[in-house]
């Protein structure tokens, strides 16, 4: 041990969504290194390499130390003080508003600050700066898993808990390659002593496909035929739970009409997979006896996501796979608060799951924060590519982006570019000013990082966990938190807000607003008792017997809200209908809880959907031109997402190519006369990347893979949507591949 | 006195009070529990003729590389340091494509190479548990163990000017917990196991750790790679490993050609008919090569040290054979003793067998006793007969130089440069790059000089024009070595 450590203290990591534990160990104050947490129930003393680095990006040279002012519409960005900064913003998106209506201001929020910043921005931007359209950037992660959920199960309410990776005989990884993506849902994988059938479908052979029992290499985008085609064949074997389904789902009968059509025949040839290699697998799913069903951003960016996401909903269905230990129908989510932003960003949805557009749960969040509801829009706000296309119709004039790198990230990159230019003004809130997008600001605020503040992030299978300030700030950065409250404070509607005055306070509001409601949390004792108790999934209801770690229960954070009764306690629920249609898990709050046990849903009614639609054709299929078809994704397990924090560690930079590279497989290299290691142009209709060949028989002949972390990889991507969860399609478009000669490099 | 939100704020973002709210506190010399993984260490220590040894499971090693940063972390190593590393095989069929990482850390071998050619003694293996442990303290940077260790475990450490590598945590191991890497594995994938080293020199020969690793006959690594599903055959790395440390190889090409030129120098002056300038042209030459070296040292106060390892390590006697080749060249141009001279020369002669031979037992392809020694032998010749010409050798000089420099030219167009298509080429394919022809127009003008001009400038020319050809060479000599280690990553 390099340091005697003097002090402890966990926290949730701040990368992706499953949520470790870390242990950052302090000496004299200070934080100076970590360790993974060893009895948290998530990470069991285990982290990828980002976890093990996450405070070395705090410690980097660039970080933002005082605001920044552009000077003149193409001047350098220069320092100034808080309040110079603060004056122009305000000035700025308020003439904007004046000119063009309220709503021509908007925000870009994001899956990376806690839950009680993000509240307090959706809060200030719409019911105090008057904003109708605000999105996050989980919109390119989660937005299909949400829209699905909904929809098939009354809420946005993933069914799992990680320890069902542990009791499952059969394991379906969608569209997922954990063993990079989110490498200790993997270790949970190994930790399952049943022997499990691990099926992986995807077109790659990722590090997880080679790991796993069964791979299937679909050809991209044929998801839905597939999923339909296996749907068929269970319904034709008989091997579904006719039980499950009478008591627990609808439109069952349409389902089976609607994939009757789905053959073998059909489904090999469109998805490119032979006749009995569909059999093996629907004989796999037919005969687990506890088959859970996990995808990640494979189905979630697709132009056909949330009905890819809704079958594999439906196979569970189907099957009876969900509810029961190691099943369920299970999205994995990409950032640390992806969830948190799907509760309480209030953006597309109304605090807590509400509706923007209902007029009685507007009464009801008016109620709750005491404020005039007049304040609340009564519609929701345009997804992150409505905003995009209204700086392009001018209608979008002023737009604050906070904790996301836009400029990187967004699908047809040049085109987002061009458009954040338009902007009368740009605001950007960053730990660097060096980000691709905070280059294009108008304002850059320095904001401090996970570590640096305080509040809690929600992760993958619904459980709270907190962050923590062990770190000081560099200069003037300031917690996203205190940078909402000031902006307030200089718009003028600070008084709105009085009550929200610490991440703690907001974390009360939070149980207040969540009273009622499938994602209640009233029952959480504070941050003590979420730090105590190793994190908590919600729902977590104040009911006799389900503390775990306190005798003598004490008051809730808020108590039980004023609107509408308290959800029906676990205890005496017994299998009746709640208000809101559906129980929750009984007993003791255990550790590791999932929903949906006693087979009733969130639907009025109870039940679960089953939804479909016909398969339809991607937006750029290829052509003469563009041969291949591009897929994007993470490239290894130590970069996250545009490498905003993640370049800033030495060693993590060691772990992956520094120069873009490109999969492609031998057969094509070898007819395009490229050899390993050599340089390319990688062009679409949209642009290009120079990339190294990368030549590699894990991807299949007609498919190059590009990682998503180079700055230029999404000059290529085609901007197309799925149109129920406008997530972006980053995973298809046509490209053309030719070797660069000498003189190009 | 009352305060803005922003000075509240700000002051807020400084203190780190609340943070002890929440923590576990200790008192000073606690540490926290970590844990210790004893599940993944032997329950006891190795016994007489056995050793601890890494073991590696492929099958639940899936690239996520935390061994890596947990390395890095737990050892408090410099930024971008660590002592493991993970690299990628790829191969298959297009039917059966097939990836597999594997991670690797240093091997500590039973013969470990790195302890063999160190000239100061900086490694040491233990003789109870077979740790091969390297001091700091006593290593003066010149990197040979990055070359001896076919593995290319040792990195060197530019900021610290020595070379670093894994010690197995032996620290952790010695009160029973597992080394970093291990105890970071989300899979258990990498483990601490006793082997008998009788067994591992048995099973080495004929065997390398996995596909693309060097013949493990060379340094008997205990490391063990185990997979249950078994790899297909024709696999590749995905990409090569650092090799040779990234260092420039510039005062060592520089030290060779002086140092074999001045060596071959005086022997060639005894041979051709003596004269007292070639001597102490030579005698310049070598100090100067000798100089030289220094700067290819991360610790030249240090290099005192490095006749510790004469018993094992060719670099020690290297350095010792040139040292007083040396010092007998100072005294054969004080006295003008024909004796002292012919002790100079064979010291000198000694002196560049050794260096060719501590490149040789690398065991490199590229560095091989068929490659290595005629170019330091006809190397020492044709210097020593250009120092002789331009010092006033004459006609016989000018002879020794023309044939020599023919031969040597003749031997490097068909071994060094790969002028003959038939010839399995040292490493990679190619053409012959513009600097070998380079090395080709200069030693053609030395011999057309050395045949034209017996004396004078152009003798001097001819001179220039050898050494200049020969740094051309030798700078090959490092730029084309192959370098082996384990598979590495994707770059």
């Amino acid at each position: 041990m390099a340091v005697a450590p003097t002090s402890t203290t966990a926290m949730v990591c701040g990368f992706c969504s499953v949520g470790c534990s870390l242990d950052v160990i302090g000496k004299d104050g200070q934080a100076v290194s970590l360790t993974p947490t060893k009895d948290y129930p998530v990470n069991l003393g285990m982290a990828c390499p980002k976890g093990w680095e996450a405070l070395t990006p705090l410690k980097a040279p660039d970080r933002a130390t005082t605001p920044l002012l552009r000077a003149g519409r193409d001047g350098p960005l220069e320092p100034v003080d808080w309040p110079t900064a603060l004056e122009a913003m305000t000035t700025r998106f308020k003439a904007v508003q004046a000119t063009y209506g309220p709503d021509a201001a908007a925000f870009i929020s994001t899956g990376q600050i806690a839950s009680e910043e993000m509240a307090l921005l959706g809060a200030v931007a719409k019911f105090g700066m008057g904003m109708v359209h605000g999105d996050g950037n989980t919109r390119q992660c989660m937005a299909t898993a949400v829209v699905a959920y909904k929809e098939s199960f009354g809420f946005d309410a993933p069914p799992y808990t990680y320890a069902d990776l542990e009791e499952s005989d059969v394991i379906v990884l969608w569209g997922a390659n954990p063993c990079i993506a989110h490498p200790i849902l993997w270790e949970r994988i190994l930790r399952n002593v049943h022997h499990p059938e691990i099926v992986v479908v995807d077109p790659r052979v990722t590090e997880t496909a080679a790991a796993a029992t069964q791979h299937y290499p679909l050809l991209p985008k044929s998801d839905l035929t597939l999923l339909y085609g296996l749907a068929h064949l269970l319904i034709a074997w008989g091997a579904v739970d006719k039980e499950f389904i009478d008591r627990s789902t609808q439109g069952y009968e349409a389902f089976e009409a609607h994939v009757e059509a789905f053959t073998p025949e059909r489904v090999s040839a469109a998805t490119g997979l032979p006749p009995d290699a569909l059999e093996l697998m629907a004989d796999t799913i037919a005969s687990g006896k506890r088959v859970s069903f996990w995808w990640t951003m494979g189905v979630n960016q697709s132009h056909e996501g949330v009905r890819v996401a809704q079958a594999i909903i439906d196979l569970a269905l189907l099957t009876g796979n969900i509810g029961r230990p190691g099943t369920g129908a299970n999205s994995i989510t990409g950032q640390c608060n992806a969830m948190g932003s799907r509760l309480w960003s209030n953006t597309t949805n109304l605090f807590g799951g509400r509706s923007f557009a209902d007029a009685g749960d507007r009464a009801d969040v008016a109620a709750i924060l005491g404020i005039d509801p007049a304040r609340i829009p009564d519609r929701p706000s345009w997804a992150y590519d409505q905003i995009v296309e209204g700086i392009r119709d001018g209608k979008i004039r002023a737009l604050w982006v906070v904790a996301t790198n836009s400029a990187h990230s967004w699908i047809h990159q040049n085109d987002m570019v061009e458009l954040l230019g338009r902007l009368d003004v740009l605001v950007v809130q960053d730990l660097y000013p060096t980000t691709e997008t905070a280059q294009l600001a108008d304002i850059v605020l320095p904001a401090a990082g996970w570590g640096e503040k305080e509040g809690t992030f929600i992760n993958s299978e619904r459980r709270y966990g907190r962050i923590r300030r062990v770190v000081r700030a560099p200069g003037q950065a300031l917690a996203d938190f205190s940078i909402f409250k000031l902006v307030a404070d200089a718009w003028g509607c600070g008084h709105l807000f009085d009550e929200w005055s610490s991440p703690e306070a907001v974390f009360g509001i939070l149980q207040r607003l969540s009273a009622s409601r499938p994602c209640d949390i009233t029952g959480i004792e504070g941050y003590g008792e979420l730090e105590a108790a190793g994190g908590i999934q919600w729902p977590c209801l104040p009911a006799a017997g389900t503390r775990v770690l306190r005798t003598t229960p004490a008051a809730a954070g808020g108590g039980p809200s004023p609107a509408g009764p308290a959800l029906a306690p676990p205890a005496a629920a017994g299998g009746s209908p709640t208000p809101a249609g559906a129980t929750l898990s009984q007993g003791a709050r255990q550790q590791e809880r999932r929903l949906y046990e006693d087979g009733r849903f969130f639907h009025a009614d109870g039940r679960a959907r089953f939804v479909w639609e016909e398969p339809r054709p991607v937006a750029e299929p290829t052509s003469a031109e563009y041969p291949f078809i591009l897929l994007t994704g993470r490239g290894s397990s130590s970069q996250w997402h545009t490498q905003t924090r993640t370049s800033k560690s030495a060693i993590l930079r060691t772990l992956y190519p520094e120069k873009p590279y490109v999969e492609i497989s031998p057969a094509d290299a070898a007819a395009l006369g490229v050899s390993a290691d050599e340089w390319v142009l990688v062009r679409s209709a949209r642009g290009e990347m120079e990339a190294r060949a990368y030549v590699t028989p894990t991807v299949a002949a007609g498919q190059v893979f590009v990682p998503m972390h180079y700055a230029s990889t999404n000059r290529l991507t085609r901007p197309s949507f799925d149109p129920y969860s406008r997530q972006p399609s980053y995973k298809s478009a046509a490209v053309a591949v030719r070797r660069l000669t000498e003189s190009r490099r | 006195m009352s305060t803005t939100p922003l000075e509240r704020y700000l002051a807020e973002q400084a203190d780190l009070a609340p943070v002890e709210r929440f923590s576990v506190v200790h008192d000073a010399c606690a540490v926290p529990d970590t844990g210790t993984w004893q599940d993944r260490i032997p329950l006891t220590a190795p016994a007489a003729g056995q050793q601890y040894a890494f073991a590696v499971d492929l099958d639940t090693c899936t690239g996520c590389k935390a061994c890596v940063t947990a390395c890095h972390n737990l050892n408090g190593l410099d930024d971008g340091e660590s002592y493991r590393t993970v690299g990628l095989l790829k191969g298959g069929t297009p039917a059966q494509p097939f990836q597999q990482t594997v991670t690797t850390a240093c091997h500590h071998c039973v013969d470990p190479a790195c302890l063999n050619g160190c000239p100061t003694n900086a490694y040491e293996k233990d003789v109870f548990n077979g740790i091969v442990a390297h001091i700091e303290g006593r290593c003066l940077g010149c990197g040979y163990c990055t070359w001896t260790c076919p593995y290319e475990v040792p990195r060197f450490n530019s900021n610290r000017g020595v070379v670093r590598k894994c010690d197995m945590c032996r620290d952790r191991l010695a009160v029973g917990e597992a080394p970093a890497c291990v105890q970071a594995c989300p899979n258990g994938a990498i483990t601490i196991t006793v082997v008998d080293t009788a067994a591992v020199t048995r099973d080495a020969p004929g065997h390398t750790l996995v596909p693309t690793a060097p013949p493990s006959d060379i340094t008997l690594p205990t490391t063990s790679y185990h997979s249950e599903w078994g790899l297909p055959g024709g696999l590749t790395a995905a990409g090569a490993t650092l090799g040779g440390g990234g260092r420039s190889h510039d005062p060592l090409v520089a030290m060779l050609v002086l140092t074999q030129a001045a060596a071959g120098a005086m022997a060639v002056d005894l041979a051709v008919g003596h004269q007292r300038s070639t001597a102490v042209t030579a005698l310049v030459l070598a100090l100067v090569g000798l100089a030289i070296s220094i700067f290819h040292l991360g610790r030249p106060e240090r290099a005192w040290r490095a006749l510790a390892g004469w018993r094992h390590s060719w670099l020690s006697r290297e350095v010792g054979a040139l040292s007083l080749f040396g010092g007998l060249a100072f005294l054969a141009v004080a006295t003008d003793s024909a004796v002292a001279q012919a002790a100079a020369a064979v010291a000198g002669l000694v002196g560049v067998t050794c260096s060719g031979m501590l490149y040789v037992v690398t065991r490199r392809p590229s560095w091989r006793a068929a490659v290595t020694l005629p170019r330091f032998g006809l190397g020492a010749l044709v210097g020593g007969a250009a120092v002789a010409l331009a010092a006033g050798g004459g006609r016989p000089a000018a002879m020794v130089l023309a044939g020599g420099l023919a031969a040597k030219l003749t031997w490097e167009a068909a071994v060094v440069w790969r002028l003959d298509p038939e010839r399995p080429p040292l490493r990679g394919t190619g053409p012959v790059p513009p600097h070998g022809l380079a090395r080709f127009v200069l030693g053609v003008s030395a011999i057309a000089l050395a045949v034209s001009s017996i004396g004078g400038p152009g003798a001097a020319l001819a001179l220039l024009a050898v050494l200049s050809g020969e740094l051309i060479e030798r700078s090959r000599f490092f730029s084309a070595a192959s370098w082996t280690g384990m598979p590495g990553p994707k770059r």
